[in-house]
């Protein structure tokens, strides 16, 4: 199982994305409403990858990742943003954040297990899907 | 002894002196004389005086001396040399009676020959003179003081329209003809040479034509040319001249100046004129209200001290390109500092101008103030993000949703509910690329969308392009087909947007397609472009929508119910991803017929 933290407001976008990764049975998902309490929840949980939101109230999805990766046992962690904003421009600066991938929203939930799973091919190729 | 040294002296004086008797036979002559005449010392004694004047008898040449004087001067009688060659001469003749009672003749001789041809350059110099002055049309005359007559030359008649029949004294006409306001002053100055307070004067008056219609412009110098004993002017001499045709360029070229001095003054934008250095030589009032300085306080700076820190590195490379010649203008969005230590965005355009020898002289800068502009910018960026997220944050809910809801794997759904699920995803998909297209929309009309150029073989991206659109094509039950030339064209291309712009192009062309038919796609080289076409084959575009066919938010009448939808800005964005980088698009089409678009982007500089 592939732990993921996911931390996104809007709660239908948690509850569709949940749905959609229990589909496949192969992800173990914890979520968060905000970066403040993903940050809390992170450090006994270790994932093995993030998702996050990138525009929320509060920390922002870059501002959230700024804090995992202060603490050495995170900082490898693979992450993927979810963005509304897709403007090629939004885009290179998540990667140049360091993002494994970046999915724009809207969504299909339907390819979202296919995308993690390529991602975490892509970070640890040992992990067999 | 006393007679021989009279008779010494004779014969020694530099004056040419000679004695001739009744009969002619010079019977005295001294050695200048001898030389006068081109003979050896002593060789002319007892010639005859004939051989040396121009006249043949005594008595013609007595008759130069009327009694009852006993001499004469005669400055019209040449001698002639040992070569016959003819020399002018003053002669100082002078006659008496000998005891033996014969008439005898002493002449004292001067050769006149420098002096007759100095006269001669004078007169010609004076010619030349006279014809320069006429030739300048340059009217001359001359003022006697005493007698208040003026005198003036040919010429100065011709300029005053003179032809001698005038009535009154020259004075008093040229008095009537000084324009009014000119009058003052000009007598006033001329007066003053006269008064000999001014060795000279000059001026510039208009006068009257002689039938009074028109105005003519004159320049007059005069200066004293006489005077008296005690010193006071009697005589002043002076020159005039038409400049009526130099009046009017100069009039004019001080109106424009004028013109322009104003519109630079009263510029609703800042202007300036900079130096080499970057020091202001010239600044208007709109440039001294949107920086906060006085005119004296912007000549003590430059642009350097005014300019943003952060902004000024990259404001000094344009203007060192500029100077170096490698731009003839620059424009640029930068910062500037104002007085009170606020922020002020300016809008620069900076032009150079040269010198007559090409050399840069100085720089002519226009700044308006775009502050507020920049603020709403940002105001509108943000709302545009905004917008962006609120509007697609509950869409993905929406569609995710309806995806999930779809996926047979996971629910199990009657026809009907289906159905509808698929309509509410075809219209939240609907709803997505219309969001999509606004904001697209808005970032390629601020020109704020940025483009990652690089070389890419096309055909491959048409390829890629083919098979995202063929499920969309297989609705309208049409099928692409390709016609790809050279299979190695690389063209300089942002995959990205050309995939835009490929997936509006077919999407465009199925829509509108015959059911059943086929969607042509080619690519060829076209000159230095790589040229792509879509055709397709159906109803054609009306003649009234062709024209408006790339302006955003237009949408052809639908027919045969057709499905339509969008925002009608696809075509419009598809025209400025193309122009913008770098190519063309236009397209053909019959009606009930063959429709094709085409499009065009560099060839990629490192194409094979």
């Amino acid at each position: 199982m592939i732990k993921i933290l996911h931390v996104e407001d809007d709660a239908d976008i948690r509850e569709i994305a949940l749905m959609a990764l229990s589909l496949s049975g192969d992800f173990d998902v914890t979520q968060c409403e905000s970066g403040e309490d993903a940050i809390k929840a992170v450090a006994h949980l270790q994932p093995d990858l993030f998702l996050l939101d990138v525009m929320m109230p509060g920390l922002t999805g870059p501002e959230t990742l700024e804090h995992f990766r202060k603490d050495p046992s995170l900082s490898e962690v693979p992450v993927i943003f979810m963005t509304a904003r897709a403007q090629s421009n939004d885009v290179e600066w998540l990667y140049q954040l360091g993002a494994a991938q970046v999915i724009s929203k809207p969504f299909d939930p339907l390819t979202l297990s296919t995308q993690i799973m390529t991602t975490m091919q892509m970070c640890h190729p040992r992990i067999a899907v | 002894m006393g007679e021989s040294l009279i008779i010494d002296a004779f014969m020694h004086m530099q004056v040419p002196l000679m004695i001739v008797g009744p009969d002619g036979v010079i019977h005295h002559c001294n050695q200048a004389s001898s030389r006068l005449f081109g003979y050896e010392d002593n060789t002319l004694n007892y010639l005859s005086v004939f051989d040396v004047l121009s006249v043949k008898t005594m008595s013609e040449l007595s008759a130069y001396i009327e009694p009852p004087a006993y001499s004469a001067v005669i400055t019209d009688l040449p001698g002639i040399n040992q070569s016959g060659t003819p020399i002018p001469l003053l002669i100082q003749l002078t006659a008496w009676t000998d005891t033996n009672g014969d008439r005898q003749h002493a002449l004292a001789m001067r050769d006149i020959a420098e002096d007759v041809k100095a006269a001669r350059l004078s007169r010609e110099e004076l010619k030349r003179a006279h014809n320069a002055i006429n030739g300048a049309r340059i009217g001359v005359f001359e003022y006697d003081c005493e007698t208040g007559k003026l005198s003036v030359s040919d010429m100065w008649r011709e300029l005053m329209e003179l032809d001698g029949s005038e009535t009154q004294p020259l004075m008093e006409e040229w008095r009537s003809r000084v324009h009014p306001h000119d009058a003052e002053t000009v007598t006033n100055l001329l007066q003053d040479c006269l008064n000999g307070e001014s060795e000279r004067v000059s001026c510039e008056y208009r006068t009257r034509s002689k039938d009074g219609k028109k105005w003519r412009w004159v320049s007059a110098d005069m200066a004293v040319s006489k005077r008296d004993a005690e010193g006071k002017v009697v005589q002043a001499t002076g020159a005039m001249s038409d400049i009526t045709e130099r009046k009017k360029i100069e009039l004019a070229y001080h109106r424009i100046a004028k013109q322009f001095r104003s519109s630079f003054e009263n510029a609703t934008i800042g202007k300036a004129v900079v130096g080499l250095e970057g020091e202001f030589l010239q600044v208007n009032t709109a440039l001294c209200e949107i920086l906060g300085y006085t005119e004296e306080e912007l000549f003590k700076t430059n642009f350097q001290t005014l300019t943003h820190p952060d902004d000024l590195v990259k404001d000094l490379e344009q203007f060192k390109r500029l100077k170096a010649g490698e731009t003839s203008s620059y424009q640029t969005e930068k910062r500037y500092l104002r007085s009170n230590g606020a922020v002020m965005w300016g809008l620069v355009s900076v032009g150079m101008v040269v010198d007559s020898n090409g050399k840069p002289d100085h720089f002519i800068s226009q700044i308006v103030d775009v502050t507020e502009q920049r603020r709403l910018d940002e105001l509108k960026d943000q709302f545009v993000a905004t917008v962006s997220h609120e509007l697609r944050t509950p869409l993905t809910s929406l569609l995710g949703s309806l995806s999930l809801l779809s996926s047979t794997d996971a629910f199990s759904l009657p026809d009907s509910a289906r159905k509808l699920i698929g309509i509410a995803q075809k219209n939240g998909s609907r709803l997505e690329s219309l969001v999509n297209d606004i904001l697209d929309f808005e970032k390629f009309s601020a020109r704020q969308m940025r483009y990652s150029l690089s070389d890419h073989p096309i055909s491959n991206l048409i390829e890629d392009a083919i098979s995202l659109n063929r499920p969309y094509a297989q609705k309208f039950g049409v099928q692409f087909e390709t016609r790809i030339v050279d299979k190695e064209l690389k063209g300089l291309v942002d995959p990205k947007r050309f995939q835009q712009v490929m997936s509006n192009l077919l999407s465009n062309a199925a829509k509108f397609a015959n059911d059943g038919s086929v969607i042509d796609v080619t690519l060829e080289k076209a000159d230095d472009d790589i040229k792509v076409s879509v055709t397709n084959y159906g109803s054609g575009i009306s003649k009234e929508f062709r024209k408006q066919i790339f302006k955003p938010f237009s949408q052809d009448l639908p027919t045969n119910n057709q499905e339509r939808g969008g925002t009608g800005l696809g075509l419009s964005i598809t025209k400025k991803i193309i122009e913008q980088t770098g190519g063309a698009i236009d397209f053909d089409s019959e009606e009930n017929g063959k429709t094709t678009f085409w499009f065009t982007v560099p060839i990629s500089k490192v194409s094979a």
